[in-house]
Order: structure tokens, then C-alpha cells, then sequence
């Protein structure tokens, strides 16, 4: 106090004029402050370059739709997509940084350590990227090369591989210098988008593909399952917009956000594994003939119609088979003998015949036709059987053009709309709208009594699978039907859509027509070809099949190309009377109750040679049939029960807490039962013999202590 | 001197004497200006903390569509080798007898 008292008046009035001063100031600046402030935010225009700086910057991530996956029916995966990866390599990463280093020798020092590490990084590639072939030298080369230069053009994007797997891409991130990260060692990632197909080319033609050209969009190419339902495999693309922060991009809270709707899987009607049988069988029969172009083959279930296989193989010009062309839906040909059994099933549902009805072989010959040569099977038959007639069976048995000419000649001759009508009525003139289109692929065609492309021989020809054009799919159908007693179903490829597990649309069977002929018909017809199988033309390949098979064979001629004729005025022979066959063999099995029936068509090239639906299509047929049915556990031998094996009762099932719970009594148990048993009453097993248990130590309801052994013996 | 003018005086006197808040009386405020401040320090640590979880999210967004890609590409990988031919190769080179069945399983009743 006394020392206040001691303060000056000059000294008071400083220290205020100083305190003054500073508050002066201070207000001043404050008041500058508050101006600029206002300034600021209402009349200054900063410079767009230095607010995008400031800014947190923003951007649209666009989520691309996962595409659904393709199934088979048990839900095996047919078609998914996965990333693939392309590397490349900034072979000049850090080289800049290196050379601004402050000494020569920290310079040089640093680029010997980076190439130290890449010469590590090489020593490895090889055995990462060991199906590129490419030795250590190759890749340390490649990369010095590119790093020593100042001026080669794409130094800093190097490609180092293309389209490896994501195992393979977490390797390389393993390996020295990659290890690093992108900014250290220049490995530069790049993911593609691709779609895989676990079974290679199985099925491939069905389950199709789809290529964009994004240059000419027109060019694109949609095939198949991938390409027909690619509105429901694709999905739609999300977008959300995303902000850059200190630490990364993080999703920007105040924008709109367009989610990501991911493809539907598509599951199909298809078997793989017989998918994979049908395939090998028919590889394995055209492979090495040189004289074959190609074959389908095509499975469908009896009573649903649904298409449990669909293989479709040709030859390119090197020989090789690959699936290039749907055959099955896309190509029709004249079907040959197999068309004897719609024209027998017409006769039959029309009442204008029976199996057992004979009609005179005449030698073969139809006499009001003699331009159309004799029918050597006639004669044969005539000549071993020491007769002039034959019965339908016999005529259809052993395919006999004459007999369904003649008898159709003789139901039909006057009228010959009715037979044609019967033909529209089993759907042998209709795509049916099929789940699948080919492109370029032709449908199938029924001749018009009414158009000017009808003559006389159109009917009987019709009779015998020429003057029509059918598609291995609509026969297959027909054939179908025979097997299903006369409910002709419609082939379908797509089971429905699915999106995480859950069905959200089902397609199924449906009917074409409930009743296209009587089921004393297809009983007629099912007795008629299982005799083809047994005693006719296809019995020397399916006669002992593992299941007994209904099945016609067929042999066509196929009309040749302008261009494959060399002049020659015949259509269906060249010039130096080379002839294109297609065979084919149709059928279903087990005969008795039918479960599949398939179709298998071969093509040939122009030849000299006769190729029979009695040898490789049959061929292939058999082997089909045998592997489908050993595959089959519904065909599978049934044991009866012989023998109780007496239930456990509750007291068996007992913890391991509490103290001395009595030996179970395990007397005619089997060993899991007794072991279960047993072991969770605490107590240890021993055992010998195999069966049931007959005798135990300690015996039944002894009180042991935990952990002793109880031993049995089994018989 | 009107009423506004001797405002005016007032304030920037006030002012210069440094009690113009004092005069305002706005240390009666002072509860709601700290409690206004504190709301402010509050929002500005949720924001970065909410910053904090998205960043999480997006890196755990990151891990799980990696492992969608290797799950994907074993999957792959596994479905290739249930083609009955791969089996059939891959018994034939490991010397297995086991062959393809030739006839149906046996169904116990």
C-alpha cells in the first residue's frame, strides 16, 4: 500500500496512456477484422483455382451392378463374375525424388537400394507369373530398360501381366518392392471385370456371352442365356457422391445416393453332370472322324419338359470341337426315319392301322410310283423271312420306307390336309417360344398341300422325314410326349430368377398339348420302339444298355450348298458323288417308366461314305443312357429292413456333469450308437468285433468311476 | 442533441472506456454465450468423429468387397474341380482305383 502510495502522478498517468494505446489498437484491429469479415462474405469473388483447394473436393463414385450368376438346377454355378487384374509397373517411380537427393553419393545410393529390391522383385515374378513363361532377366530387363531412359514413350505404365486371379495378385503384393505400395515400387492395378465359367465350354453356346463394342454398339454381341436375359443378369449401376478428406474419400452425407440394384441370378433347367456326360459322350464318338462337321445333343426331362442338357459341338477349320452354333434350336434339317414315328402315331391315333396289321411287301415297290426305287429292307425281308407281307411293327422295326409310304398313301392319299393338320397339331411346324433364340438359326417347316411346292410324293416322302424341316429340338419334343403318354410339354431352359437365395420370379412346365395323342397310342409307339432297341436298327448298339431304351434311329441325306454341289444337278450329291448326312438317334429311357429322352444328331461333311443314326448317334445315345442311370441313385437297388436296431432311450443321453451315472446298457446298439452312449457318460470304450453289441464289461447299471474303460464286444 | 446522437455519443464513449458490454449488459448472457460455445466445440467434435466412423466404413467397405472377390474366386476354383471329368483326371493322376459308378448306389430303406 505504502508503495502505491509512492507511485509518481507522472508514472499513473503513463501506464494509462500505455494501457490506452494497446486498447486502442486492439479496437482498431477488431474493427478491421470485423470488416474484412463482412467484406468477405459478402463482396469478395475468390479465385475458383484456390476454393476447389480449399474445398474438400467431391466426387461421383459410380458403383457398377454385380451381373447375377448363371445355375444349374441343384444351384451349381454355370457363369460368375469375378475381377481379374492387369499389372503394370511405373518403371520410373521415385528415379526424380532420387536424383533431388542432397550428396551425388545419397543419389546414387538410393537408386542402387531400388534396384536391389527390383532385382528381388524379378528373381520372383517368374514363379508367381509361371504361366507367362517369362524368366527373372526378362522382367529386370524390361524394367531397367524403361527406368535408364528419360524418354521412352510409356516407361512409367509398363505392362508386367495381363488378367491374373486375385490369389495371384495377392502374391505379387507379398513380393519385395511391390510390397511397398504403388508409390514406392510404381505396381500400377488395374481390375477388369470378367466373367468366368467354371465348367470351361461346357454348355457354352446356351449359357452364351456377351461382348459391347463401345464403338460401334452394333456390333455388340449378345449370346445365349448371357445375352437374351442380360436385362435381368446386368442390374443398375449406383451412384453416391464421395468427399476427399485428410485420411481418404469418404461417402459425402448431404448428396443424394442412387443404391446399386445387382443382377438376378438366373437358375436353369440344366444338369450339369449330364450336361458333362452328353458332352464327352459325343466328343468322344466325332473327335477323330474327319468326315463329321458336328452333332448336338439335347436331354429332356419326361414329365416337365425342362432341358437337362443341350450340347452343341463343330469343328473349326482346325479341326477342333467347340460350341460355335446352336444347333439344337437353330438348325432344321430333313429328320429322316425318326419321322416314321409321327407318322405312326398319326396313323394310330386316327384308327387307320394297328402293330399287328399286315399290309403286302410287293417287292418294295409302290407301284403307282415308279420312279422311286425299290425299298431294299423289303427285300431283304421278303427274302429271310420267306413271306410277302410284313406287319407294321416289323415295318417300323426295321425302317422301312415302303411301309409308311404305302400306308400313308393308302390313310392319306385322298386327303392329305388331314395327315399335315395331325403334324401342326404336335407342334412340328412351331418354335414355340422357345427361352432361346439363335441368331442366323432357321425354324422348323411344314409342307402346305395347299402351296406350289406340293406334288404327289410330297405325302409319302413327308411320311418317311423328307419335304419337312425340323429342328432336333421340336423332335425331341415329339418324342417327349410319346414318353409322357401323350402330354406334349414344352421345352424350357430358364427356372426362374433369383436374387440372394429367394425365388422373385418362377417359370415352370407348361403345357403345349395335354393330349396330342391317346395313351394307348403312346403305349402302341413306346412298344414299337423298344422293339427298334431290341430286335431293329438300333439294336446292336442299345440292346444291352444298362436300362432299357425306347428309340428310333434315323438317316437323312441333307440337301447340298450351290456351292458344295461343284455343278452337279443332284441337290443332295456333288459331282463326284459325295453325299452330307445328318443321323440322328431319338429315344427315352427307362423304357418301362421314362425319366429322360434325349436326341443326338450328327452332321457330316460331304463323303462317300454312309453314316448311319445306328452307329454314332447310337453310340452316343448308349453311353449317355449308361451314365445318367449309374449316376441315378431313384434306379438304385432297395434293401428291405430286416432287423430292429433298438432305439436309445433317454437315459443314455447323459453330460459329463454330476458324479457316477451308471453303465449305459448298449446291448444290440451298433458301435456309433454304443460309443455315443457310453463316452457321454463319462466313461472310456474299448471295442472288438463288427455289428451289433452282444456283451459289455462292466455289465449295465454298474457305477464306475469316470474315465473306466468299458469293453465291448461286437458280432 | 437528439436522442440518437447522445446513443451515439454514448457508444463510442463507452467504447473507449472499454465497458460498452458491461453497459449492454451482456454478462447477464454469459451462461448462454458459453453454453452456445460449448454446443459449437460439441458439433465440430461429433462431425470429426462422424468422419472418423464413415472413413471406417468406407476401409471396412473396402475389406469386405475384397473378400466378396477372393470368396468369389475360390468359389470359382472349387466349382472347376466338381466337373466329373476334372474328378475322373484328378483320380486317374493321384492312382486311384475309384472309378465312375457303373451301376446305381444301393437305397437302404
Amino acid at each position: 500500500m505504502a508503495k502505491r502510495n509512492k507511485e509518481k502522478p507522472e508514472d499513473r498517468h503513463r501506464i494509462s496512456k500505455i494501457l490506452w494505446s494497446l486498447y486502442i489498437t486492439f479496437l482498431v484491429l477488431s474493427l478491421v477484422l470485423i470488416i474484412r469479415i463482412i467484406d468477405i462474405q459478402y463482396f469478395w469473388e475468390p479465385d475458383p483455382q484456390t476454393v476447389e483447394y480449399f474445398q474438400p473436393r467431391r466426387y461421383e463414385n459410380k458403383t457398377r451392378p454385380e451381373r447375377g450368376a448363371i445355375m444349374d438346377m441343384n444351384g451349381k454355378l454355370l457363369a460368375i463374375s469375378t475381377p481379374l487384374y492387369n499389372i503394370n509397373m511405373d518403371c520410373a517411380v521415385l528415379k526424380d525424388e532420387f536424383r533431388a537427393g542432397k550428396t551425388p553419393r545419397q543419389t546414387d545410393s538410393l537408386e542402387r537400394e531400388w534396384r536391389a529390391k527390383a532385382r528381388l522383385l524379378c528373381n520372383e515374378l517368374p514363379k508367381v507369373l509361371a504361366k507367362d513363361g517369362k524368366t527373372a532377366d526378362y522382367y529386370y530387363n524390361l524394367i531397367m530398360k524403361n527406368r535408364e531412359s528419360d524418354s521412352m514413350r510409356g516407361r512409367r505404365n509398363v505392362p508386367i501381366t495381363r488378367n491374373i486371379d486375385h490369389s495371384t495378385y495377392l502374391k505379387l503384393c507379398d513380393l519385395p518392392l511391390f510390397n511397398e505400395g504403388q508409390f514406392k515400387s510404381g505396381m500400377i492395378k488395374t481390375e477388369v471385370e470378367t466373367r468366368q465359367y467354371p465348367y470351361g465350354s461346357l454348355a457354352a453356346r446356351v449359357i452364351g456371352d456377351v461382348r459391347i463394342n463401345k464403338e460401334n454398339p452394333e456390333e455388340s454381341r449378345y449370346l445365349g442365356i448371357e445375352g437374351q436375359y442380360d436385362y435381368v443378369l446386368h442390374g443398375k449401376e449406383g451412384s453416391q457422391w464421395m468427399k476427399r478428406t485428410d485420411k481418404g474419400s469418404i461417402a459425402d452425407p448431404d448428396s443424394t445416393v442412387v443404391e446399386v440394384e445387382n443382377g438376378k441370378n438366373i437358375r436353369t433347367t440344366l444338369d450339369i453332370d449330364i450336361q458333362d456326360i452328353a458332352d464327352r459322350a459325343l466328343r468322344r464318338h466325332i473327335t477323330d472322324d474327319e468326315e463329321i462337321e458336328g452333332g448336338c445333343v439335347v436331354v429332356l426331362d419326361v414329365t416337365t419338359g425342362a432341358v437337362r442338357a443341350m450340347v452343341n459341338l463343330q469343328k473349326n477349320s482346325k479341326g477342333e470341337l467347340g460350341e460355335y452354333f446352336n444347333m439344337a434350336i437353330g438348325r432344321p434339317g430333313e429328320p429322316g426315319s425318326i419321322f416314321k414315328a409321327v407318322t405312326l402315331a398319326t396313323l394310330l391315333e386316327d384308327g387307320k392301322v394297328t402293330l399287328q396289321d399286315k399290309i403286302p411287301t410287293n417287292k418294295g415297290r409302290i407301284t403307282e410310283m415308279p420312279e422311286i426305287a425299290a425299298d431294299s429292307y423289303i427285300t431283304d425281308w421278303e427274302r429271310k423271312n420267306n413271306t410277302s407281307s410284313i406287319s407294321v411293327q416289323d415295318g417300323f422295326k426295321i425302317s422301312s420306307n415302303y411301309v409308311f409310304r404305302r400306308l400313308v398313301l393308302d390313310s392319306y392319299g385322298d386327303k392329305p390336309e388331314k395327315f399335315i393338320d395331325k403334324l401342326y397339331e404336335y407342334k412340328l411346324n412351331d418354335a414355340y417360344d422357345f427361352d432361346l433364340e439363335e441368331k442366323g438359326g432357321t425354324s422348323s417347316k411344314v409342307p402346305d398341300p395347299g402351296s406350289s411346292g406340293w406334288s404327289r410324293s410330297t405325302l409319302p416322302s413327308t411320311a418317311i422325314g423328307y419335304s419337312v424341316m425340323e429342328t432336333p429340338l421340336n423332335i425331341v419334343t415329339f418324342y417327349n410326349a410319346i414318353a409322357n403318354n401323350g402330354k406334349m410339354m414344352k421345352p424350357y431352359l430358364i427356372e426362374s430368377h433369383e436374387e440372394n437365395g429367394k425365388v422373385v420370379k418362377k417359370f415352370g412346365p407348361e403345357i403345349l398339348n395335354a393330349s396330342a395323342f391317346s395313351k394307348a397310342t403312346a403305349d402302341s409307339l413306346t412298344k414299337a420302339l423298344t422293339m427298334v432297341t431290341l430286335e431293329g436298327t438300333g439294336a446292336t448298339r442299345l440292346k444291352n444298355a444298362k436300362c432299357t431304351v425306347a428309340g428310333k434311329t434315323g438317316t437323312a441325306r441333307m440337301v447340298l450348298d450351290v456351292s458344295e454341289r461343284k455343278g452337279s444337278h443332284d441337290p443332295y450329291k456333288d459331282i463326284d458323288g459325295r453325299r452330307k448326312y445328318q443321323a440322328t438317334f431319338v429315344g427315352f429311357f427307362p423304357a418301362e417308366e421314362p425319366q429322360y429322352t434325349a436326341i443326338v444328331t450328327v452332321y457330316t461333311k460331304p463323303t462317300r461314305r454312309s453314316v448311319y443314326g445306328g452307329v454314332i448317334p447310337a453310340m452316343t445315345f448308349r453311353e449317355l443312357v449308361d451314365q445318367v442311370w449309374s449316376l441315378d441313385s431313384r434306379w438304385g437297388e432297395e434293401y428291405a429292413k430286416k432287423a430292429d436296431i433298438p432305439a436309445m432311450k433317454p437315459e443314455y443321453i447323459a453330460t459329463m456333469s454330476g458324479t457316477a451315472i451308471p453303465v449305459p446298457d448298449v446291448k444290440g446298439m451298433g458301435l456309433k450308437d454304443a460309443l455315443y452312449a457310453i463316452e457321454n457318460n463319462g466313461y472310456k470304450c474299448e471295442y472288438e468285433g463288427m455289428g451289433h453289441v452282444v456283451s459289455q464289461t462292466p455289465a449295465a447299471g454298474t457305477q464306475s468311476r469316470k474315465g473306466e474303460t468299458v469293453k465291448l464286444v461286437l458280432r | 442533441m437528439n436522442k440518437t446522437a447522445y446513443a451515439i455519443k454514448e457508444f463510442f464513449i463507452s467504447l473507449g472506456r472499454g465497458d460498452l458490454l458491461t453497459r449492454l449488459r451482456v454478462d447477464r448472457l454469459l451462461p448462454y454465450i458459453l453454453y452456445l460455445f460449448a454446443l459449437g466445440c460439441i458439433s465440430i467434435w461429433m462431425s470429426y468423429h462422424a468422419e472418423q466412423t464413415m472413413l471406417k466404413v468406407e476401409k471396412n467397405n473396402e475389406i469386405i468387397r475384397t473378400l466378396k472377390i477372393y470368396n468369389a474366386q475360390k468359389t470359382y476354383e472349387l466349382v472347376g474341380l466338381d466337373r466329373i471329368a476334372t474328378v475322373e483326371k484328378m483320380l486317374e493322376e493321384a492312382g486311384s482305383q475309384v472309378k465312375s459308378p457303373e451301376k446305381p448306389a444301393d437305397v437302404l430303406d
